[in-house]
């Protein structure tokens, strides 16, 4: 079974103080100073899909890995990372356009290389990813594809060489199907999903597996590009303030904060619950 | 101009999903409009509870076998042809979400995603939303109709008053319609604990600062002892200390307490989107730099653990 992980590697936005949110003229936010992590649902989304890959070791149903982003050269090292894991195949799309508000592009992308480069029978993806936080790219990759999408899931395992079984949140409480593939799944909020780290052995043997390079410009995204400024245009971008009073309590024990706290703040509120 | 509410009548927070659309219909209120609302149902005995609460005067009734959205987008792609709807507004849930986006690229639309604000020009819809992980507000104009937008959370608001007079436009059988012969087996389990932190009066919020199980144990026993129930940001959750449904901020409970006091909590947006509506917000924190502090109404720079216990202490004397 062939599975494609999708991921981007986003600023850690927590980094961030109030007076680094500057907007350009071009409704651009300098992140440039901020490091790059891996967005936490595509984390989530690639540790899945190694246990996965574990609990297979043994059988006789290989599964190969694919790792796929859409960014610069300042990616790789999250490509180089996911072969030391033990991933099969490490794709970078090259990327300097502002894709932040397209997921239409993205999904378009991704499309073009499982219809045409790579076919897979599984992509697996994080639900969305900051900046855009437009929660659309499964989504609209299932719908370009033809191919049903699972969202919110929080656990695959291998049902037999062409299915698998996977767990979701639903609203109404835990969803678990047995899938015929192809399909798509996106990733949710998944407990104990933090992405493992590789040892040094195979940072060293498996780490420097030349990474596939593609341009995003054979992908022929103009046209989609120009639909997208057009259908869905960004007008304006602001800071959200959340200041409150921010008053801060003096004192000299942790005791007497409490009381403070307690007398001045706390006492009457309690009441009116 | 018409507008659409799409709602999941199979679900067991159908109630929620109708006040969420009346909050936002309320707060976006449009001239002129005609509102019509679908909703798809499987249990013929709900079918008054799910009229009475629809969020429009105009019904249509989809009978499904449940909820399943290949189904659904195949049924709306089927009824909703006519070109006659501009504007389809869907819940913030999870299925409201999904259906959005996808019914939106069957209909040749375009789709945006968890909108807290909208206002209907001639030719586009202005839409507002978060971004950058609940740092920015963005403004974007949709330009190709229909618009199929799933609203923000954090929009119910249970006082507000019913429309009493409620006309079925049709009612139609669809539980023919089978989109979803991918499934080999389906397992349904409702969730072991609910916890309603979206209800809750009295929240007590814990971060990343809070570093072990046992502590957060504590603070569990804590929280029961004084009255709150105890909600958590990301990394806790993360790390399955506690189930998921107790993760407060976007893509967990947007909740809205009278009183929430958060431990160990940095305040990054994401998080802080979860309990922006509070009314009152106490920060206990090492670091007085983080952003809960300037977000907070009060706030105490120490140690939470020995601050909270003494409270804590305090709280149970004054019982």
């Amino acid at each position: 079974m062939k599975i494609l992980v999708c991921f981007k590697a986003v600023p850690d936005l927590d980094m961030m103080s109030d007076d680094d949110w500057v907007v350009d003229c071009e409704l651009n936010v300098d992140i440039s100073f901020v490091k790059a992590i891996l967005n936490c649902f595509d984390e989530s989304a690639l540790e899945m899909t190694l246990k996965l890959s574990e609990s297979m070791e043994g059988f006789n149903a290989p599964l190969n890995l694919t790792a796929l982003t859409i960014g610069d050269k300042r990616k790789d090292s999250f490509l180089k990372t996911l072969y030391a894991l033990r991933f099969d195949k490490a794709v970078r799309i090259n990327n300097y356009e502002d894709i932040r508000f397209m997921p239409e592009v993205v999904a378009a992308v991704i499309s073009k290389y499982v219809r045409e480069i790579a076919y897979q029978d599984v992509i697996v993806l994080g639900r969305q990813s900051g900046e855009g936080d437009n929660a659309k790219t499964p989504l609209l990759l299932a719908e370009i594809l033809g191919w049903p999408c699972i969202t919110q899931v929080v656990k695959i395992e291998l049902d037999d060489s062409a299915s698998l079984k996977v767990t979701s949140m639903a609203d109404d409480g835990i969803l678990t199907q047995t899938l015929r593939t192809p399909c798509v799944l996106s990733v949710g909020n998944t407990p104990n999903s933090y992405m493992r780290i590789p040892t040094l052995r195979d940072k060293m043997k498996y780490g420097k597996t030349p990474i596939e390079v593609l341009d995003i410009e054979s992908f022929d995204i103009n046209p989609i590009v120009n639909t997208c400024k057009n259908d869905c245009e960004l007008l304006s971008l602001k800071k959200i303030s959340n200041n409150r009073e921010g008053f801060i309590i003096d004192g000299r024990t942790p005791a007497e904060k409490a009381q403070i706290l307690y007398d001045l703040y706390l006492k009457e509120r309690l009441e009116e619950l | 101009m018409k507008y659409t509410v799409i709602l999941n009548g199979c679900s067991s927070s159908f109630i929620h999903q109708a006040e969420e659309i009346r909050g936002f219909l309320s707060d976006n209120k449009q001239n002129p409009t005609l509102g019509y609302t679908i909703i798809f149902y499987n249990d013929e005995a709900k079918k008054d509870e799910l009229m009475t609460n629809s969020p429009t005067t105009y019904i249509k009734l989809v009978k499904v076998i449940r909820y399943q959205p290949e189904n659904f987008l195949e049924i709306l792609e089927k009824l909703e042809n006519n070109k006659e709807t501009s504007l389809y507004i869907f819940p913030s849930d999870f299925a409201g979400s999904e259906l959005s986006v996808r019914f939106a690229y069957r209909l040749l639309g375009s789709s945006l995603v968890s909108v807290n604000k909208i206002k209907l020009e001639k030719n586009e819809l202005i839409c507002h939303k978060a971004l950058y992980s609940n740092n920015m507000q963005g403004e974007f104009a949709l330009r190709k109709k229909p618009y199929c937008i799933s609203i923000a959370k954090g929009f119910s608001n249970k006082k507000q008053s019913l429309k009493s007079t409620k006309y079925l436009v049709f009612k139609v059988d669809m539980t023919d319609i089978e989109k979803d012969d991918f499934i080999k087996k389906y397992d349904l389990k409702k969730p072991e604990k609910v916890i309603g932190l979206e209800d809750s009066k009295f929240l007590l919020a814990a971060g990343r600062g809070v570093r072990t199980r046992a502590k957060v144990e504590r603070l569990e026993m804590i929280a029961s002892e004084i009255g709150a129930k105890l909600g958590v940001s990301r990394p806790i959750a993360m790390n399955a200390w506690v189930p998921m449904n107790q993760l407060i901020g976007v893509s967990g409970a947007m909740t809205k307490p009278d009183l929430c006091i958060a431990v160990g909590v940095s305040g990054a947006a994401a998080f802080f989107a979860g309990i922006e509506k509070c009314k009152y917000i106490v920060a206990i924190n090492t670091d007085s730099n983080a952003s809960i502090v300037k977000s907070s109404n009060v706030a105490i720079i120490d140690d939470y653990q020995s601050v909270l216990e003494e409270l804590f202490k305090i709280i149970n004397s004054s019982q």
